[in-house]
């Protein structure tokens, strides 16, 4: 999940500092928060290094018609050089000079801006303008640069951009949006079923967009996770058995964990009793890395739901773990929600659980 | 190459942070690049910012072409001093 996260904070530092992205391979086993860093600290170094020239530039704009503006930023400034001079224009300046400039270039110059630097600007820019330029990077598959100006357009713009986005590639932005809190009240101007649809696309791609969605998921607060769980996962037997075999195949059980956590006890037991989820190979790697990571006790109610045959193939698989993890489980039994959960479900979890534990876990259970 | 020597970015002698200037002010430890990775990178930053003086200067005389020849004198006076 984080190399996902790691690899998109690589591409931005390479378009930054103009160099292929392999040419950074270096920087792979870096954290996703260093980077972040070093990127505001560059592009700023960037900015104040010429600092003067571009103030130049832009008293040099003042004295000439905006069309005259326009004609030169496209024929003889180029992306680079517009991009780093946008967020010291004037923003009423700039808007009317974006209204000026094609499509294609306006894309080009959003690859190389900071959004940060162009906040009042582009909270100005104009719907048709901001669609317009949506459309070409989408066009471009340029999902990085789309998110990176999340944080920065208004709701109504991102309402608009959206509507107009496959839902596929809604999924691909909003994986790269960094603030936490702008991608909980992105969540928000969706409804149900745009969540619903943007969840089942994933299904169609598993191998590539489960990590995506999952890593979104990961990110937003638990209101927000547990709402697109609840939509994504109810009456959805398809779409979760396909979540299961990419958890599975690319161990990413801890993030699923996380995401199951925001369901609340029916909707578990709901998805438990999906027929599909009776095999044993595909549910069993979960409730592993739920007791190692002691987060067994969220799973007790799907537990209980599932068929008999499956329970006992779970208490074997349980009774195979090793020493420490059996202490781990010995640390969540102490735990009250434990407790209360295990009593709701005790009659079903019983016998999936190893026979020298329950004289133990009955007292426990009351 | 991010594992290994990873103490001293913070230090006065970071080649990175020197690069950076006053930029660097608010940089945290970076504790998951290396002294080596953070050497290359001050090298990319600064041919970065290389790149982007010529590019200013270039495209500042190619700007000066397209100024209509009777602002051509006063908009050359503001651009290059």
């Amino acid at each position: 999940m984080s190399r996902l996260l790691v690899e998109a904070e690589r591409i931005k530092l390479a378009r930054l500092l103009g160099v292929p992205t392999e040419s950074l391979d270096y920087l792979e086993s870096a954290s996703v928060a260093d980077l972040r860093a070093l990127r505001a600290a560059i592009a700023a170094s960037m900015v104040e290094q010429d600092r003067a020239l571009f103030g130049r530039l832009v008293a040099a704009a003042r004295l000439l018609p905006a069309p005259v503006i326009a004609l030169i930023a496209e024929r003889a400034m180029g992306p680079m050089i517009c991009a780093r001079v946008a967020g010291l224009l004037d923003p009423d300046q700039a808007v009317d000079l974006a209204k000026r400039l094609s499509t294609p270039f306006l894309a080009d110059l959003c690859l190389q801006l900071d959004p940060r630097s162009a906040a009042a600007t582009l909270r100005r820019m104009p719907l048709p303008v901001v669609l317009a330029v949506a459309k070409a990077l989408l066009a471009r598959g340029e999902f990085l640069t789309m998110a990176r100006f999340v944080d920065v357009i208004s709701d109504e713009a991102i309402a608009a951009v959206a509507r107009s986005m496959p839902d596929v590639a809604l999924l691909r932005v909003g994986f790269f949006v960094e603030s936490r809190e702008r991608l909980n009240e992105l969540v928000g101007l969706f409804d149900d079923t745009r969540i619903r649809a943007v969840i089942t696309v994933t299904a169609q791609e598993p191998e590539r967009l489960w990590p995506l969605a999952l890593s979104l998921m990961e990110q937003v607060g638990d209101d927000a996770r547990g709402r697109l769980a609840r939509l994504g996962l109810t009456g959805q037997e398809r779409v979760l058995v396909s979540l299961l075999e990419t958890a599975n195949a690319q161990q990413l059980h801890e993030p699923l964990l996380l995401v199951l956590r925001g369901l609340d006890a029916a909707v578990l037991e709901e998805i438990g009793a999906f027929p599909k989820l009776s095999d044993l190979k595909l549910i069993g790697p979960l409730f592993e890395s739920a007791l190692r990571s002691e987060g067994l006790v969220y799973l007790l109610p799907l537990a209980g739901a599932l068929p008999d045959s499956t329970r006992q193939g779970l208490s074997q698989l349980l009774q195979r773990q090793p020493a420490e993890v059996i202490q781990g489980l010995a640390r969540q039994l102490v735990q009250p929600l434990f407790a209360e959960r295990l009593r709701r479900d005790w009659t079903r979890v019983r016998p999936m659980l190893p026979e020298s534990w329950l004289p133990g876990l009955d007292q426990v259970v009351g | 190459m991010v594992a290994g020597k990873r103490a001293g970015s913070r230090g006065a002698g970071d080649p990175l942070r020197t690069e950076l200037g006053t930029a660097a002010a608010e940089l945290p430890e970076l504790t998951s690049i290396d002294a080596a990775s953070r050497q290359r990178l001050a090298e990319a930053v600064r041919d970065a910012r290389q790149r982007q003086r010529a590019a200013l200067l270039a495209s500042a005389e190619q700007a000066l072409q397209h100024v209509p020849a009777l602002l051509r004198g006063v908009v050359r006076r503001v651009l290059l001093g």
